[in-house]
């Protein structure tokens, strides 16, 4: 049994920035959240944009024990999506 | 046509950015990017290979300039005056790898298969411009794979390695991964959709 599908996102909330976009996906169409990534570097401990450009979100939440939620939700506010 | 960018003192990910911008402008011809850091080369180069472009990266100094050829390759004269690495692939052909074993019948005989296929792609031409791993098919590319050194192989002959991200994730074998990259759903449908042939061994 598959337990995270791929199109499902973390919470009931239909996003726009989902956890199977890429971080270059997500600035490519929103490029506001260049800064949140940014912000993010520090937690991550290196430069997300350099080292995960090409990962899904999911994945970079993963990798640098972040909470995606709260990624996605910073994302998506500093879009104006919220 | 040929247009050329400097991102030289840009930021990540703002060559890439840049390139993509361009590059999705562009119909065909070479669109060279000049960047200033091993980084931003890198990413540069892997988001036009992702592309299915031909990348040449050559090294002037401390910059580096990547001459990313969109369309038919051959008919570009271009040609990179000191060539570090050239990134060619066969434009739309995607191998498509949902299972570790190849064909249906006896398991052990469909290991051998899908090794031998793998190993045979590296003396066959053209070659693909990406192989997806999808389902048990991730199976080859992650730890204690009898195929690994065949598909780093072929990820040196610059073919474009992906595994699906789910599927490592359900094997258990997120951790494992031994060659290419972790991909999602959207860019391999994305793939299969832009490609002009697909290869189901």
């Amino acid at each position: 049994m598959i337990s995270q599908g791929m199109g499902r996102s973390v919470s009931k909330v239909k996003r726009q920035i989902r956890p199977e976009m890429t971080v270059l996906d997500v600035i490519s169409r929103f490029r506001e959240t260049e800064g949140v990534f940014k912000k993010y570097d520090k937690a991550a401990g290196e430069c997300i944009c350099c080292q995960a450009l090409f990962d899904p979100l999911r994945k970079v939440a993963a990798k640098y024990g972040l909470d995606l939620e709260k990624l996605l939700n910073d994302l998506e506010s500093v879009a104006g999506i919220q | 046509m040929s247009k050329t960018i400097d991102a030289r003192g840009k930021a990540c990910p703002q060559p890439v950015v840049m390139t993509k911008r361009e590059l999705e402008l562009l119909q065909e011809g070479i669109l060279t990017v000049i960047v200033d850091n091993p980084t931003s080369r890198d990413n540069v180069e892997r988001f036009g290979m992702s592309q299915g472009c031909t990348v040449n990266v050559r090294q002037q100094g401390d910059d580096y300039y990547l001459d990313i050829v969109k369309g038919s390759p051959s008919e570009n004269p271009a040609k990179p005056r000191e060539r570090e690495r050239t990134t060619t692939s066969q434009p739309g052909v995607v191998v498509y790898i949902n299972s570790d074993l190849m064909g249906t019948g006896e398991e052990e005989l469909g290991k051998i298969l899908i090794r031998a296929f793998l190993k045979a792609l590296k003396e066959v031409s053209p070659k693909p411009k990406k192989l997806i791993f999808v389902n048990s098919g991730v199976k080859l590319t992650t730890e204690g794979s009898d195929a690994i050194e065949s598909i780093r192989e072929l990820e040196a002959m610059n073919i474009l390695v992906l595994s699906c991200g789910t599927c490592l994730d359900y094997y258990h074998l997120k951790d494992k991964l031994a060659v290419g990259l972790v991909t999602n759903m959207f860019d391999i449908a994305s793939s299969l959709m832009e490609a002009d042939r697909v290869i189901r061994p």
